[in-house]
């Protein structure tokens, strides 16, 4: 009975949907001839063709702690007969706002009510695009529980890439285009920018900016620990770090079985015989769960189980880290990336609200213990400190921090290549 | 802020340019918006130019001013129209949310439990479509479930239980001591009844008549939203030591249509349903 509400529910909705999403690449599972289910239906998609022939691909939804959820994002190129699959799942998994005099720390997403302060968005904030209603049951207003609330908009971003042609008039150039999908959140005073944009070429950036007010009690600051923002030495504002954690769930081609490598590289001053330095990158491969600290000359990827680009090279993407502050404050913000085996109940990065069972740990760092990593999760933890300045008022300039994840041989070559140019894999041939 | 603001709480807050934070809160109209919505007199609703350059974290707007003049505004969608039963990972219909409530708990536990005002019954927190198991991440087919979480008042625990949508079962439950998801609603509006009757309300009560000239004697003629409060050894009264244990919060409210009242020296102890101030 089940089973057959599921089929025929499956091909009214790919009917429906056309050519969107449903079936991934290669790796359907083989067990049904039916085709699998649609990821989600088509009021929870967002699909967006850019003008530069990318599509990005996803399901949203809307959690009660941690507010925006990304599912099964998927991304397509010019030239690519099939979407590919991306991720799982992507979120926040927490701001931790800890202030410099002790005096207060907040865990903004499980005990601040970041979701439930989803805010209404003006028309004039979501420039060309559509701001879907989202239903927050506990939001914080009781009539306003249906928030106008999440943009999907698309913007230019500059040059994609410029290269001369060999005439002195022919420029091979493309202007970029983004798909952008926020929100705003209110939380305390401050209201919070989450901003998922999604490049024609393949990269993601995921970034969070603070704005809103500064907290205004916390402006009696006068121990060194704050800044004056008032005339001469008034209102000090009080110092404090937004340490924000994002919590990816890769399933490139479709397997969440990706495997994780870092590469670290080390320069040596120039032997007899060289003309300069050298440098020497390394692989490891990382089997096991890590606490992961960033440094110069050190990257993470996550490379397709399954995947190959039609160069034959395994599909990854690029964990590219934003600036950050690292706060060491606490012992899941000692680190700048967390991998850890994939456990549903495993949601916040700090004060973890799920069901984990007596004992469990209930941070990040606590659930980095070894296990062999099958199913690896990606927790990204990015800090600011925020030593208020005059600027600070009003509103507050918004902030960002944030990260990219950029794809590494996800195409065989640059997926936005002019068809003049696409014979140019592997060596460069004269004249174009 | 102290020196400037002489009211009974110490803080209310209400200079205009907070106000500003305080009003997109009640009404869309007049949020500030970001870059687009000074380039049309600050209204916000018709912010049309300008915004594609605007706030972007990385990228930039780009060089074709001229175009980004052209961006109309965003266009409003609705609530989805959904049905009885969600698909893949849509988010729970309301007919799935009702029956995950109704399937998660039986009639002993509806009558044995206690809710933030100690009715019977324990208090709804959240219900939320679950994270898949392990073993079906990569299927597409995967059966739809819930988590639905109830804090018990009876007791101060977290419960979670995990329920399958096709086949109605209760797959796990699970019981925390000292965890304390965001306040729902329901326990903040309690919460702000509590300190509204309280001795300790007072300088609140104070300052709404202040702003508004009415007394204040009801939650509902605020916008209230709330934080969770732990206590920390040697960072509170005695009378706070249990909080983290018990459920606590501290509270953010604003008259409606009107400025902040700063009250988080005050803490209300939900479980003992007491209020207590901070040094």
């Amino acid at each position: 009975m089940r089973e057959k509400y599921v089929l025929v529910g499956l091909s009214a909705v790919a009917l429906a949907a056309g050519l969107t999403t449903a079936a991934g690449p290669a790796t359907a599972q083989p067990k049904a001839a039916a085709a699998p289910a649609a990821d989600c239906s088509a009021a929870y998609r967002i699909e967006q063709k850019l003008s530069t022939g990318t599509t990005w691909r996803m399901c949203w939804r809307y959690e009660s702690a941690a507010g925006l959820v990304l599912e099964k994002i998927s991304y397509q190129p010019p030239g690519e007969a099939q979407p590919i699959k991306v991720l799982n799942s992507a979120r926040l998994a927490q701001i931790h706002v800890p202030y410099d005099d002790g005096q207060a720390e907040y865990q903004d997403l499980t005990g601040a009510g970041f979701a439930q302060g989803l805010m209404n968005m003006a028309p004039g904030e979501c420039p060309g695009g559509t701001i879907k209603t989202v239903k927050v049951p506990e939001a914080w207003d009781p009539e306003h529980a249906n928030v106008k609330g999440l943009c999907t908009t698309t913007r230019t971003r500059g040059h994609a890439y410029r290269m001369q042609g060999d005439t002195a008039n022919k420029v091979w150039q493309t202007q970029g285009k983004d798909l952008l999908v926020y929100t705003v959140n209110q939380t305390g005073w401050y209201e919070y920018i989450t901003e998922w944009r999604f490049q024609d070429d393949g990269t993601i950036n995921m970034n969070v900016g603070a704005t809103g007010s500064l907290s205004p009690g916390d402006y009696d600051a006068g121990d060194g620990r704050g800044w004056p923002i008032g005339k001469g030495a008034k209102a000090y504002a009080t110092s404090h770090s937004h340490n924000v954690f994002w919590r990816l769930d890769f399933g490139l081609d479709g397997s969440s079985k990706g495997k994780v490598e870092q590469y670290d590289s080390v320069v040596s001053p120039p032997r007899s015989g060289e003309e300069g330095p050298t440098n020497k990158t390394t692989r490891t491969q990382v089997k096991k769960e890590l606490a992961g600290d960033a440094k110069s000359m050190r990257w993470w990827r996550m490379v397709s189980a399954t995947g190959k680009n039609k160069d034959g090279h395994a599909r990854s993407y690029e964990i590219v880290p934003g600036a950050t502050t690292k706060y060491p404050g606490r012992g899941y913000t000692r680190h700048d990336l967390y991998f850890t085996e994939y456990n549903k109940c495993e949601q916040f990065a700090s004060d973890n609200l799920g069901n984990c069972g007596a004992g469990a740990k209930k941070s990040v760092d606590g659930w980095v213990n070894g296990q062999t990593l099958t199913h690896p999760l990606v927790w990204v933890n990015v800090g600011f400190h925020h030593i208020a300045r005059d600027e600070d008022q009003q509103p507050m300039p918004i902030h960002w921090q944030g990260f990219s994840l950029a794809p590494r041989d996800v195409t065989a070559m640059n997926p936005l290549t002019p068809a003049a140019l696409a014979d140019q894999n592997g060596h460069v041939e004269n004249g174009s | 802020m102290r020196k400037i603001v002489r009211r009974h709480l110490g803080k209310v807050v209400a200079g205009a340019g907070i106000a500003v934070a305080g009003t997109a809160l009640m009404v869309a109209v007049t949020l500030p918006g970001s870059a687009g919505a000074d380039e049309t007199g600050g209204t916000g609703n018709s912010g049309t130019s300008g915004s594609a350059s605007g706030s972007a974290g990385t990228g930039g707007g780009g060089g074709q001013s001229g175009q980004q003049a052209a961006v109309p505004p965003g266009v409003v969608e609705q609530v989805p129209a959904e049905g009885a039963k969600g698909k893949g990972r849509d988010p729970l219909t309301d007919g799935e949310m009702a029956r995950v409530e109704h399937l998660a708990l039986s009639r002993q536990q509806l009558g044995s439990g206690e809710d933030v005002t100690g009715q019977p019954g324990p208090q709804r927190i959240s219900v939320d479509l679950a994270e898949p198991e392990a073993a079906e991440a990569d299927d597409p087919n995967a059966p739809r479930r819930a988590d639905v979480s109830y804090y018990d008042y009876k007791n101060d625990t977290l419960v979670t239980r995990t329920v399958n949508l096709d086949t109605g079962k209760v797959e796990r439950t699970g019981t925390q001591h000292g965890v304390q998801p965001p306040p729902g609603r329901a326990e903040t509006t309690e919460a702000a009844r509590l300190l509204i009757a309280d001795p300790l309300g007072a300088g609140l009560r104070a300052d709404y008549k202040d702003a508004t000239g009415k007394e204040l004697t009801s939650p509902d003629q605020l916008l209230v939203s709330s934080m969770v409060y732990r206590a920390t050894p040697g960072a509170q009264p005695a009378v706070l030591d249990a909080c983290g244990d018990h459920r606590c919060v501290r509270l953010f409210p604003k008259v409606k249509n009107g400025p902040w009242i700063d009250s988080r020296s005050l803490i209300i102890d939900l479980s003992a349903r007491k209020v207590a101030k901070l040094g």
